[in-house]
């Protein structure tokens, strides 16, 4: 039972359509122009949430009826989410229901804010968890050689230096930096940005930074890398004056929530931050995954969507109201397997889910296309297939929120772009393809 | 490998010119070394110093030299080929080193679950979390579950340390040997399969059994035959746990571990050919598939059914590996293009598994790679990797096999030419400053808080990967600017249980700024810093330093610190 799952979208109809609805975009982008200023003069910000170790889009947002309701209670008899009882999906559509523990973004649904896609994903044929985040995260499908990230090609090529004088346009919170990053030399992972010094004696630490500036001038990677660690330090310095203040706001107490508010923090200082890139891990869930408002995944999910939740209302609140300019997208490497296994777990699949928030999000509903659950219709007769290339859902908010239509240099081989219509925005003078299969 | 290697532009003889205009060159403007050094930048890389053996064989087999190291080398032989083999086969041998300063200083420490069997441990240590009964407790039971049945009330707090005490003193005498030990190639393998047989070591069911996985499993078997590490690894309670194997049973079968057994432990993702049909593999009709695919994986989990940990349920409750038999998956299976018949006697399917994988050329291949990878540079030259990978194959029946694999990387000519196109990771600086600013040593929880910082705690990596082991994941800023941190921590005294003292040891006798940041460098790196760098770093220490032949003590003493710092600090000493 093939379907489109956004109805009437400017997808499923004729050219004539398409029209239309790109004017009621264009409408609603001038109004966010009158309101806000213009796209591109007060920057738009991308913040990518990464669930690492392939995240179970079925128990994020499960089938609630017909047929695939079925499927799925059958594939999934200790782990489905209840239709019934305390602990039930949220209801979404009538076809789909919200996993309970995500009930903080409920609301962000109602409001249409927050967009689900369904059946995205990676095309790659692996169920390999380092192999589906690096290409994903490279935005080369079956190539890990690249030596860019999708990130770093996305600032490039709508103008960021990839060694940029005043601004931190790339930021991951936590110790390491994402793949999507690679070779954008002016990319920066923080801990706590307080802690962006040398230490030693602050009498010797000027002097210190500059005789470590000369020694790591140099064209070799190591000497870049020192002196990319320098400039961050200089820039935090002079935005900040070495003076970080926390935000105020009470968020929840996990790894996530922690790096969710350095973030609110950092993205309110005049950093010029673009791209944020944030980890969260644990979604591995081979066991005890659980099966509504408790266990494993529930837990992970209430982290998940407290932490946004708050990051969300933390943002609006701000001055300048930094969420009509924000966009957040959620995605994992790959979904799990539709069938749980004998440890009320589930193995690693392929097509999942992806959560895209913002206040020009055309939320409240779940996008993509849904080819049903019967065995037929998965892929490899077992996973959920992917019909819809995770590089489309981000191609289309580069092109309509960031004015990027470098699709070719960002994606290569991505081929048509086919908007699905989640974010508001123009195409620019992009032609989407229109004629969708389906 | 980068041009730099070759680079013989500035070698030692060059800096000896150099520093023979003495304190002169001191004073060369900055001017005049930015244009010396644009003039050259486009040429070729930065040029460094060629380094020596000695200098490859400290950094690369071990956590970095201490003062004396490079010159106890030195005695070993005439030249330096002998020098090396002398030099590897000790370490290749380490009970033949004497380490008993190391051995008295880690007694001292009286960490007591070092000597524990694993049933001790499991005894002593393993406490079932509240949150596991209370889930335990709700599902329903469909069928035999792995037991987690308590056998102790569970305390929040106290009982959490009683947990983490194995993983806590596995890594204080790993620290204590890594900076103390004469058996540093010994450290320096552990680390390796550590890492590649990886597990989170701080899980609440992988805590109490770490003693057992690192004493009984990695380190006593890295130096032997990799087909018995294999096998150790899969039944060892760690491995067990961390990738779900405890519970694997027959009917649905959990293929966490089976999927890394062939991705990470054996044929290596390189060797991966998807979801296609298995008869689809090239060589499959010959019965010696190319790689694996996704069929092979699922089989292969229903060979490791009914290997699980006795843990109470329908069996003893001793914490240690127990083939179930009511769990197994008893008929017939394919894996990598031979069928295994049903009904095979206990234990069978799975050692099959393993046999297959151990001595598939394409394991030999990716453990090849990865050896050399650690111990040679980031991108080891095919040839090289296809040497190793022969001596792989062709050794798998030796009961040394893996010394053997290790002795044919060390002796060969990639090995000693190759030198600083790696990065030494968070634990590998922290450990090279500390053993070549000779501070003392005791782990604190301080300590392990800045490792953590700069992304690097040992045993706290929580996919099955490993820690990264290239240059390109170690480069971020935040890691980079902890690194330098460290340096100012440790000079300065900083460092919770590190306590150094440069400006002690630094000859009171020395005349001029030159000599004393000569004598640093060479102290902390080695070898002779390449000389704009020292340049630099000397004007740190000369900028207010009266131009008297003199050297005023309390001056020195306030700015050695700082200066050693610097050299900590410096590209050359990142390298290795």
């Amino acid at each position: 039972m093939a379907r489109e799952l956004t109805r009437g979208d400017f997808l499923k109809a004729g050219a004539k359509m398409a029209l239309a609805c790109a004017g009621a975009a264009v409408v609603k982008t001038s109004f966010s122009t009158l309101a806000f200023g213009a796209v591109g003069s007060v920057p738009e910000i991308l913040v990518v949430i990464f669930l690492r170790g392939g995240c179970d889009g079925l128990s994020f947002v499960p089938p609630i009826s017909g047929d695939d309701r079925g499927f799925y209670e059958e594939a999934r008899p200790t782990l489905k989410i209840p239709t019934t009882g305390d602990r039930k999906a949220i209801p979404l559509d009538g076809v789909f229901g919200l996993h309970p523990a995500l009930s903080p973004l409920y609301e962000h649904f109602q409001d249409r804010k927050l967009a689900i896609v369904h059946a995205a994903g990676l095309t790659s044929d692996s169920r390999s968890h380092f192999d589906a985040q690096a290409y994903m995260e490279l935005g080369t499908p079956d190539n890990k050689g690249t030596t860019t990230g999708w990130i770093a090609r996305h600032l490039i090529s709508s103008g960021d230096s990839p060694r940029s004088k005043g601004s931190f346009p790339a930021v991951s919170v936590g110790p390491y930096e994402p793949l999507s990053f690679l070779s954008f030399g002016d990319a920066v992972s923080l801990g706590q940005p307080g802690d962006l010094n040398i230490g030693g004696p602050p009498r010797f630490q000027a002097r210190q930074r500059a005789i470590l500036e000369q020694i790591y001038s140099g064209p070799s990677w190591l000497h870049q890398a020192g002196s990319e660690a320098l400039s961050a330090i200089d820039k935090m310095d002079k935005l900040n004056g070495g003076n970080f203040r926390p935000s105020s706001k009470e968020y929840p107490k996990s790894e996530l929530g922690n790096r969710l508010k350095v973030l609110a923090q950092l993205i309110q200082m005049p950093l010029g931050l673009k791209v944020a890139a944030l980890d969260m891990g644990g979604w591995d869930t081979h066991r005890y995954q659980g099966n509504g408002s408790e266990g494993r995944l529930a837990s992970l999910m209430d982290q998940l969507a407290q932490g946004i939740s708050t990051f969300y209302a933390d943002l609006s609140a701000s001055p300048g109201s930094i969420t009509k300019r924000l966009t957040i997208v959620v995605m994992s490497e790959f979904g799990r397997r539709v069938k749980e296994n004998a440890n009320r777990g589930t193995d690693h699949g392929h097509g999942n889910i992806m959560l895209v928030l913002g206040d020009s999000v055309n939320g409240g509903r779940v996008f993509g296309h849904w080819d049903g659950l019967m065995t037929q219709s998965l892929y490899d007769r077992a996973d959920l297939p992917v019909t819809t290339d995770y590089r489309q859902v981000l191609s289309e908010i580069l092109v309509r929120r960031f004015k990027n239509q470098k699709l070719a240099f960002v994606f290569p081989g991505l081929g048509a772009y086919h908007p699905l219509g989640i974010v508001q925005g123009t195409e620019g003078g992009l032609k989407p393809f229109l004629n969708q299969a389906h | 490998m980068e041009k730099s290697l070759n680079d013989k532009n500035l070698t030692r003889r060059g800096f000896l010119k150099l520093s023979a205009l003495g304190t002169a060159a001191l004073w060369v403007s900055p001017e005049d070394v930015v244009a010396l050094h644009k003039r050259g930048r486009r040429a070729v890389s930065h040029p460094l110093p060629a380094a020596s053996v000695e200098t490859v064989v400290f950094n690369r087999l071990g956590f970095g030299p201490r003062p004396g190291d490079l010159q106890e080398f030195h005695r070993l032989g005439p030249t330096s080929r002998i020098r090396l083999e002398k030099y590897s086969e000790f370490q290749l041998h380490p009970s033949s080193i004497d380490d008993s300063a190391c051995e008295s200083k880690l007694a001292a420490l009286n960490l007591s679950t070092l000597k524990k069997p694993l049933r001790q441990l499991w005894n002593d240590h393993f406490v079932v979390p509240a949150a596991m009964r209370a889930e335990q407790d709700k599902l329903p039971q469909p069928s035999p579950l792995p037991s987690l049945a308590p056998k102790a009330a569970p305390k929040p707090d106290p009982s959490r340390d009683l947990t983490l005490e194995p993983v806590r003193q596995t890594e204080i005498a790993t620290w204590m040997r890594i900076i103390y030990s004469r058996r540093q190639l010994q450290e320096v393998l552990a680390d390796f399969w550590h890492n590649h047989f990886n597990v989170f070591g701080w899980d609440t069911q992988i805590s109490p059994v770490f003693v057992h996985y690192d004493r009984d499993v990695i380190r006593t078997h890295m130096m032997g035959n990799f087909r018995e590490l294999l096998e150790a690894v899969a039944t060892s309670p760690a491995m067990l746990f961390y990738l779900d194997n405890f519970v694997n049973q027959s009917g649905n079968p959990n293929e966490n571990y089976a999927r890394e057994l062939f991705e990470l432990h054996t044929l290596g993702a390189e060797n991966y050919l998807g979801t296609r049909d298995r008869n689809l593999a090239p060589g499959y009709a010959s019965g010696q598939p190319i790689g694996y695919v996704d069929g092979d994986v699922y089989e292969a989990s229903r060979c490791f059914t009914g290997w699980r940990v006795e843990s109470g349920s329908s069996t003893a409750n001793t914490g240690e590996f127990a083939y179930f038999e009511p769990w197994h998956d008893r008929f017939q299976k394919i894996v990598l293009g031979r069928s295994l018949k049903e009904y095979q006697p206990p234990m069978k399917d799975g050692r099959d598994v393993l046999d297959l994988l151990a001595a598939h050329p394409g394991t030999a291949r990716f453990l090849a790679r990865k050896i050399c990878r650690r111990l040679v540079c980031d991108d080891p030259p095919a040839s090289l990797v296809a040497q190793v990978a022969s001596v792989f194959h062709e050794e798998r029946k030796s009961p040394d096999q893996l010394r053997r694999v290790v002795r044919t990387v060390i002796l060969s000519p990639e090995f000693a030419s190759s030198w600083g196109t790696k990065l030494k990771r968070p634990i590998e600086a922290a450990a090279s400053m500390i053993r070549a600013t000779e501070a003392e040593f005791v782990p604190s929880e301080g300590f392990f808080n800045q490792q953590g910082r700069a992304g690097q705690r040992l045993f706290q990596w929580h996919s099955p990967d490993g820690y990264p082991d290239t240059h390109g994941r170690w480069t971020s800023t935040t890691s980079f600017v902890e690194r330098w941190r460290f340096c100012n921590l440790l000079v300065n005294n900083q460092i919770p249980g590190v306590k150094a003292d440069l400006a002690g040891k630094t000859p009171s006798g020395l005349r001029n700024a030159a000599s004393v940041v000569q004598f640093l460098s060479d102290r902390l790196l080695g070898y002779s810093m390449e000389p704009r760098s020292l340049l630099r770093i000397t004007s740190f220490l000369g900028d207010d330093w009266p131009d008297s032949p003199v050297a005023v003590p309390g001056y020195l003493r306030s700015r050695v610190p700082a200066t050693a710092a610097l050299i900590l600090m410096s590209p050359e000493f990142q390298r290795k």
